[in-house]
Formats: C-alpha cells, sequence, structure tokens
C-alpha cells in the first residue's frame, strides 16, 4: 500500500477498500487499524486516563480467575505470550476490557485476539484494549460474546445458508454426514481466524475486517470452504472433515489466494442479504434458547409433577406459530425455514414427553449413508500436511522458533 | 485385552462415538491427547469450539474405531456445542481431584447437559477423577469419586494424563462396556462396516491439527 502515508488516508472509501485489501504494511497496521476501525474515535471520547483506569479497576475483575487461566494457555508456543511478562500484558488488557465492558466481561477466544494483537503492535497494550472494544462493540454481530455467545450462534445458521446459496454441492454433503457447520466455523468467527489460519494471513484478514466489517469473516469462510471443497466432498466423517479442514487453514500461506477467493471468487455478498439471514437465525436461535430454558426446567422439575409436559407443549407452539407469523414478511423461500425449526421445535416437543426424567431417548436419525462424491480431487495440495508454522507463527515477526512438528499449540 | 490397531487398518466392525465432558482445565484435551497420542504437555492451549481425535483398537476380536470429541469447559460455549453430542455411545465425566467444585459441576451442569442433548438413552457413562499426580493438593478422595460414580450408574476411573496413569484403561474399560451392551451397537456397525480410509493421509492423531 505505496500510497498510504502516516497520518493521510484516501478520501475515497473505495479507494481506501481497494489498498486495504491490498493489505496493510506491518509498519502501519496500528495506525491504519485506529483509524478505520473507529477505535481511535472510540478512545478518543474518553479521558486521556481512562485506560489505565480500567487496567486498575481490572485487578477486581469478576473474570479474573477466567482470565488468568486462559492467559496461561495463549498461544503457548510463543516465546513472549508464554512468558511472565508477556501473560501479564495480556491479562491486563482482558481484565481492564471485562470492567470496561462488564456485561459482556471475558470470553474465551478474547485471549487469542489480544495476543496476536498485542504481538502485531509492538506489545501496545492500551491499542489492543481499544481495538478490542471497537470489535466487540462496533463492528461484529451484537452477541457475539454475549452470554450463550447467541450472536455467534446467528451468524453460524447464517453462514450455513449462504453455504446453500453458494456451495450447494457442499451443504449437501455436510447434510449428509451429519455435520453442524459451527464445527467447522466457530473459532473461525469468535476468535477472527487468530488460531485457525497462519498469522500472516490472519493479519491480511484483520486488515480488512477492521475496514469492512464482519461481511470479511463471511468471505474468509467461504473462500476457505470453496478452496477446499472438491477434498472436502471425499471425506465421509464430520469429525475427519473437521480436522482436514483445520489442517488445510493452518497452513494456508497463500494469502493471495485466499484473499483473492474471498474478494472476488465468491460472487457478490451484499450485507443485505446477510443481514436478512441474521434478523431470521436472531429468532431461530432466541427460540432455541427459550426451548432450552424451558427443557431444563422440565428436567429438573422431573419425576414429579406431570403438568410441566402441558406447560412445554404450549410454549413450543407458541413460539412456532410466533415464528411463523414473524416471517411473513421475508422473501417466500424463507418459509420453509420457518416450518423447519417448528417442526425442530415440534420433534423437540415429542421428545420431551416420551422421556419425562432421565437421559434422552435416541430420538436423532443416525447420519444417512453417504453418496459417493462426484469430482475428483483438485490439485491444491493435502490439506493433511503438516501444519508447521500455523496460527501463532506470529512468533516468526519475532524471529522465534517454530514448533519442532505437528501442532504448534502444545 | 485392547490392542492398538495401526491406523492404517482400513477394516472396522465397529466406530464408536466417545464424549468428553466436564470443567474448564481439568484435563479434558490432556487426556484425548495422552490417549490418542501418548503424550503429554503442560503447554496445551484452551480448547475454543471442539476437538477430536481417532483411535482404532481390537477388542475382544472386534476391531472398534473410537472417535473422541473434546469440547469447551467455558460455560459460555455451553449452547453451542449441542450438535456434538448426538449420537455419543460413551461419555467421560471429568473432574480435577484437587479442585471439588468441578466434581460437584459434574452434578450440577454437565448432567443436566447430557439430559438436555444426549441422544443414546443407553450410554454409557464414565466418571474420570484426572490429575491424581497431584499429591497433597487433592482436594477429592477416591471414595467420594467413585460414590458419586455409582450414585449416578457411572463407570469410575482415577487417571493422570500427565504421569500416564490408568488413561489407556479408563477407555478400554468404556470400550468394553460400550460392546457389551447391544443396544448401542445397532448403528455403530451399520454404515461403518468397511471404511475406507483416504489415501492422502491416513496417521493423523490430535497433534497434525491446530487445537483451537
Amino acid at each position: 500500500m505505496p500510497y498510504i502515508e502516516k497520518e493521510r488516508l484516501p478520501n475515497s472509501e473505495s479507494k481506501l477498500k481497494e489498498m486495504i485489501r491490498k493489505g496493510v504494511p506491518p509498519t502501519l497496521r496500528h495506525w491504519v487499524w485506529m483509524e478505520v476501525s473507529g477505535a481511535r474515535k472510540k478512545k478518543a471520547s474518553h479521558a486521556e486516563s481512562y485506560y489505565s483506569i480500567m487496567v486498575k479497576a481490572g485487578e477486581e475483575s469478576a473474570n479474573k480467575k477466567d482470565i488468568e487461566m486462559d492467559s496461561q494457555h495463549t498461544f503457548p508456543e510463543h516465546p513472549w505470550l508464554s512468558s511472565a511478562d508477556g501473560q501479564a500484558a495480556l491479562r491486563r488488557v482482558l481484565q481492564a476490557y471485562s470492567v470496561h465492558n462488564d456485561r459482556v466481561g471475558y470470553v474465551r477466544a478474547m485471549n487469542v485476539i489480544v495476543g496476536l494483537m498485542l504481538v502485531a503492535l509492538n506489545r501496545n497494550e492500551e491499542a489492543a484494549f481499544w481495538l478490542l472494544a471497537a470489535l466487540v462493540e462496533d463492528i461484529l454481530y451484537p452477541g457475539t460474546y454475549s452470554r450463550n455467545l447467541e450472536g455467534c450462534q446467528v451468524e453460524m445458521r447464517a453462514l450455513d445458508e449462504l453455504i446453500s446459496t453458494k456451495l450447494p454441492r457442499l451443504h449437501e454433503h455436510f447434510t449428509a454426514i451429519d455435520l453442524d457447520i459451527s464445527m467447522l466455523a466457530t473459532d473461525w468467527y469468535l476468535c477472527l481466524y487468530s488460531l485457525s489460519l497462519p498469522s500472516e494471513t490472519v493479519m491480511r484478514v484483520w486488515d480488512a475486517l477492521f475496514f469492512e466489517g464482519p461481511k470479511i469473516l463471511f468471505r474468509v469462510a467461504l473462500a476457505l470452504l470453496k478452496i477446499y471443497e472438491e477434498h472436502m466432498l471425499r471425506v465421509k466423517d464430520a469429525g475427519e472433515l473437521m480436522m482436514r479442514m483445520r489442517n488445510a487453514a493452518a497452513t494456508m500461506h497463500q494469502r493471495d489466494v485466499l484473499l483473492a477467493t474471498a474478494f472476488d471468487g465468491i460472487g457478490g455478498l451484499p450485507m443485505a442479504t446477510i443481514d436478512r439471514f441474521r434478523e431470521l437465525k436472531q429468532r431461530e436461535v432466541e427460540e432455541m434458547l427459550a426451548g432450552r430454558g424451558i427443557k431444563a426446567e422440565v428436567l429438573a422439575g422431573a419425576g414429579g409433577s406431570s403438568g410441566t409436559s402441558p406447560a412445554m407443549e404450549k410454549a413450543a407452539k407458541e413460539a412456532a406459530e410466533k415464528m411463523k407469523q414473524g416471517f411473513g414478511k421475508f422473501m417466500a423461500g424463507v418459509t420453509k425455514l420457518a416450518d423447519k425449526t417448528a417442526e425442530q421445535l415440534a420433534r423437540m416437543n415429542t421428545r420431551e414427553d416420551q422421556q419425562q426424567p432421565a437421559v434422552a431417548t435416541g430420538g436423532s436419525p443416525a447420519p444417512a449413508p453417504v453418496p459417493a462424491p462426484a469430482a475428483p480431487s483438485a490439485a491444491l495440495g493435502s490439506p493433511g500436511a503438516s501444519s508447521e508454522g500455523s496460527a501463532v507463527a506470529a512468533a516468526a515477526q519475532e524471529g522465534a522458533e517454530k514448533a519442532p512438528s505437528g501442532n504448534p499449540f502444545i | 485385552m485392547a490392542v492398538e490397531l495401526q491406523a492404517t487398518d482400513s477394516v472396522i466392525d465397529f466406530t464408536i462415538k466417545i464424549l468428553l465432558l466436564g470443567d474448564s482445565g481439568v484435563g479434558k484435551t490432556s487426556l484425548l491427547t495422552r490417549f490418542a497420542h501418548d503424550s503429554f504437555d503442560e503447554k496445551v492451549a484452551s480448547t475454543i469450539g471442539v476437538d477430536f481425535a481417532v483411535k482404532k483398537l481390537s477388542v475382544y476380536d472386534k476391531r472398534v474405531k473410537l472417535t473422541v470429541w473434546d469440547t469447551a469447559g467455558q460455560e459460555k460455549f455451553r449452547t453451542l456445542t449441542s450438535t456434538f453430542y448426538r449420537g455419543a455411545k460413551g461419555i467421560i465425566l471429568v473432574y480435577d481431584v484437587s479442585r471439588p467444585d468441578t466434581l460437584r459441576h459434574l452434578e450440577e451442569q454437565w448432567m443436566r447437559e447430557l439430559e438436555l442433548y444426549g441422544t443414546e438413552a443407553d450410554a454409557v457413562r464414565m466418571v474420570v477423577a484426572n490429575k491424581v499426580d497431584v499429591g497433597d493438593a487433592r482436594r477429592v478422595s477416591w471414595h467420594e469419586g467413585s460414590d458419586f460414580a455409582r450414585r449416578h450408574g457411572c463407570l469410575f476411573v482415577e487417571t493422570s494424563a500427565k504421569t500416564n496413569i490408568a488413561v489407556a484403561n479408563a477407555f478400554e474399560e468404556l470400550v468394553l462396556k460400550i460392546l457389551e451392551t447391544p443396544s448401542l451397537l445397532e448403528d455403530a456397525g451399520a454404515h461403518s462396516g468397511t471404511v475406507r480410509l483416504d489415501s492422502l493421509q491416513s496417521g493423523y492423531g490430535v497433534y497434525d491439527y491446530c487445537y483451537c
């Protein structure tokens, strides 16, 4: 990005977008990220000493224990992050954030995001704090890190819909082998790929993410799936597919290939489409969580009263009805989803009736036999290859050694 | 009693799904790596989402492929992992003998989750008391653990993933019990009579992919 000079970004949005998509030079990242993410403005709207006050207050954070535990297990192969200094820095930022935003507090995944930020930003704790704030509060889908991570579940379901539109064969395959996309993509969205891709690749994704927002998470997810589609079609076990995909992502060093696919190879991805799915899925997730609550209550009160079951039935019916009503205003194809959800709720309800006290019965069908994949392998190199130098290769930036072999996180 | 099969062995009689449940930090991932790869590392990354490993054993003349699933223990992650309970025949509930609250949570939280999401009524459950290597830091006795397991109709084993105490035994005992439960085997063989492994790579274990 030769034209971005310090203190001056191009006025034209499209020009800026184009430049950022080509990658921000490492030395300018701190400044560009702070600018385009809104973190600098956020910081400026608080008192000068705000961060240091939060650090102080963070010492009494309600999440102290979790933060303490996770900061000892964040990129454990990274020399600085595994040192006492690095862990203390990470702890300070996370504790400060957990009191600054006590509604969210701390969620595992923030540790790896902040860890990688600290490494990328020359250990600037305050910058990491404000970038995290911009991400959680303004950029990412609301509720991504809330209780039950509802927002993340909404994103997973929206992604699932996009896969069925953009990569229908793969979607069919996932259904056939009983693979829920959340198995693959939860950490992509929660950790913003920081654990999944080589760190130089993550930096490029983050460049675009800070400027363009969570659409980038979808673009990169779809690109990864598209690039390895032929491989995945041949794997007939959900767990094995998950591992192979992880290996593939961890060795995605050809960042230009990934980003070119993400930006140009998956076709248009209007934010309106994503938002429409999100709205639908938000409701679905809320109903699911409500159903879970009711179910938990029924189970807790099981053994005694028989009055719980009709209540459950009623709630499920109401929920299904409410959903159908809500869906009226959406496109035609969407009604199908409502039915599916209503059906799920009904099924859940039936199951509830059958198994009042103890463990759930074998309600879910065994995975269907897998149809033979049609296409031969693409010439993409084995995704199962060594994961040398994967995500935490941020270490490389610091001239650190890579893990001798295999998983760098152990 | 159980013999490890080569990862390349492609004829499998049963595929059995096993879950590891329990609080954050009790050692689920370490048990998984010890079992699947016979190794241990203090520097294990916290699990986000789910992890997975495969191991093949020969038990009672049956060739068994175990798929072991490991999940994040942190509370917020619980509703994310409902799909991961589907079809599990064996459930390993792990607590840390130096943290009594982790045993209490098995009853208060993890068994509830199992009731909410488990799909196999006859799934074999096992309570594993991990970290018995801690010596004086132990806060939960063998008796408390085994009483708890008996009360809940679970098998019970004390292990240390770190010093390799009884980890393989725990998994084997669980598998034996599953093989003795005919209702659990009905579909375990049906769609996996012969598993053809992908020629690309077959000997992978948990070390070959990232822990996230």
